[in-house]
């Protein structure tokens, strides 16, 4: 099997909400992709009413849906949110309860993996019991290793510690490769230029970014966009694909994250080109759904222009599939 | 923030009146700007100012696609969410609505939307005022 492509539909969120998009808008947008997977995100495009407890009519209709353009689901990213209940927790069943008629919605709807909440990856006996529910529902749980996290960070770590205490096939990674950025997003270095940020001093912190030598910037001299430019290069990460490598048994799912893929079909900041070779050498042959997050750099003061979220994807699934070929 | 713009909608501001023609009240729509849908029990407080008079908590009530309900019963409802880019209906009872024989055409309408949610620490919090047409 060869790498395949889907689409995670928080890509197309803010057309969502603008209702220029409804779920049938975007599962044909998927299908003329060429896609052949969807990703949904918990709280955007609902399938249908009072989630988790959603009716077997809304369930077939979804499916039905899916079968019309032949896509399929694959990983659903849960939040479950712990406290529903004003003045208090949640108590252990209550949590528990609230994982397992999550697992069995999205057995029931077709899903593979369930991307998790930290909170929940972390809280071990609770992480235990969920593990011995997803082999019931067949459901796996993705621990998604999303900046500043890298793959050889103590999480990383720790996770497959527990995936091999367990002898579990029902837990596993999700890189989002936004851990790859070799570049800082170029759109928020053009609003700090238009805020009045210099371009030299933006220069030297694109210079450290790339030098990995951000930690001894003097910041003293930075006006407040260059401080915002160095907040956010502090908050990204350009890890070795090759670390992919010896975790390779673990890597069940992807997350295409992106920012900019220009008119050119380059990504300008994301090093997809360094990547997917790597991603064949290892064979994986899961999914890599994109997950375009460039909105909020558009939001550019009172005149903000809206994101072109659905050409944004159709450029980057013409770049990966190039990469791919 | 990112959905902000799109909190306090254009349309759907105006009086609302009784059988008799009187006035009970005033309505708008709205859209939560949190980045996902929200379960009803996370709305901790809506804050309405029309041209910076602010209406009283047991004035409020939020119609969603589950139904109209006040604030307070909306702390007892975990399981009934306002969707992401839903747009509710907020109604104020105030005798006087938005204020008889005011016919500006355009009023400042001020909102706040506090929600309890479990990963920050401080909860979430939004507010927009913005020059909103008054339909009648």
């Amino acid at each position: 099997m060869a790498i395949r492509l889907g689409v995670s539909l928080y890509s197309y969120r803010e057309a969502w909400y603008r209702e220029e998009l409804d779920m049938r808008g975007c599962i044909r947008e998927l299908a003329s992709l060429g896609a052949t997977g969807v990703e949904l995100f918990a709280g955007y495009q609902n399938i249908g009413h009072n989630h988790p407890d959603l009716s077997d009519w809304e369930i077939a209709r979804f499916r039905d849906l899916l079968e019309e353009f032949g896509i399929e689901p694959v990983c659903f990213d849960s939040m479950f949110g712990w406290s529903p209940h004003r003045g208090r927790e949640l108590t252990y069943a209550e949590a528990r309860m609230m994982v397992e008629k999550e697992l069995k919605l999205l057995s029931r709807i077709g899903f593979r993996f369930l991307r998790m909440p930290y909170y929940l990856a972390f809280q071990r006996p609770l992480m235990a019991d969920c593990l011995s529910m997803a082999e019931y529902y067949g459901v796996t749980f993705g621990l998604e290793v999303h900046a500043p996290m890298t793959m050889r960070c103590d999480r990383v770590t720790s996770f497959v510690e527990l995936i091999e205490a367990k002898k579990t096939r029902f837990a596993t990674l999700i890189p989002d490769l936004g851990i790859y950025s070799n570049r800082l997003i170029l759109r928020l270095r053009e609003n700090a230029l238009r805020e009045g940020a210099r371009e030299e001093c933006l220069r030297e912190i694109d210079e450290a970014y790339a030098a990995k030598t951000l930690s001894v910037l003097d910041e003293a001299k930075l006006s407040e966009p260059e401080k915002a430019y160095l907040k956010h290069a502090r908050s990204q990460v350009m890890d070795d694909p090759e670390l992919l490598v010896p975790l390779a048994p673990y890597i069940g799912h992807i997350h295409a994250k992106f920012n900019e893929v220009n008119a050119g079909g380059r990504d300008t900041n994301i090093a997809y080109e360094r990547i997917i070779p790597v991603l064949q050498r290892i064979g994986y042959d899961g999914y890599l759904c994109s997950e375009y997050e460039g909105q909020a750099y558009y939001q550019y003061g009172k005149y903000g222009t809206y994101a072109p979220e659905v050409e944004q994807v159709r450029r980057q699934h013409a770049l990966l599939r190039s990469l791919l070929q | 923030m990112l959905l902000e713009k799109y909190m306090l909608c254009d349309e759907g501001f105006h009086n609302l009146f009784d059988e008799h023609g009187e006035t009970r009240g005033f309505q708008f729509l709205m859209r939560s700007t949190y980045y996902r849908s929200v379960r009803l029990s996370l709305i901790e407080g809506l804050t309405v100012k029309v041209d910076g008079k602010e209406y009283r908590r047991e004035q409020i009530r939020l119609t969603t696609r589950e139904g109209t309900f006040s604030l307070d019963e909306m702390t007892t409802m975990p399981e009934l969410y306002w969707e992401f880019g839903e747009k509710a209906v907020v109604t104020v009872l105030e005798q006087d609505g938005l204020g008889r024989g005011n016919n500006e055409p355009y009023r400042k309408l001020d909102v706040t939307l506090n929600l309890r949610v479990s990963y920050a620490f401080k909860g979430f919090s939004a507010s927009v005022c913005k020059l909103v047409r008054q339909e009648c």
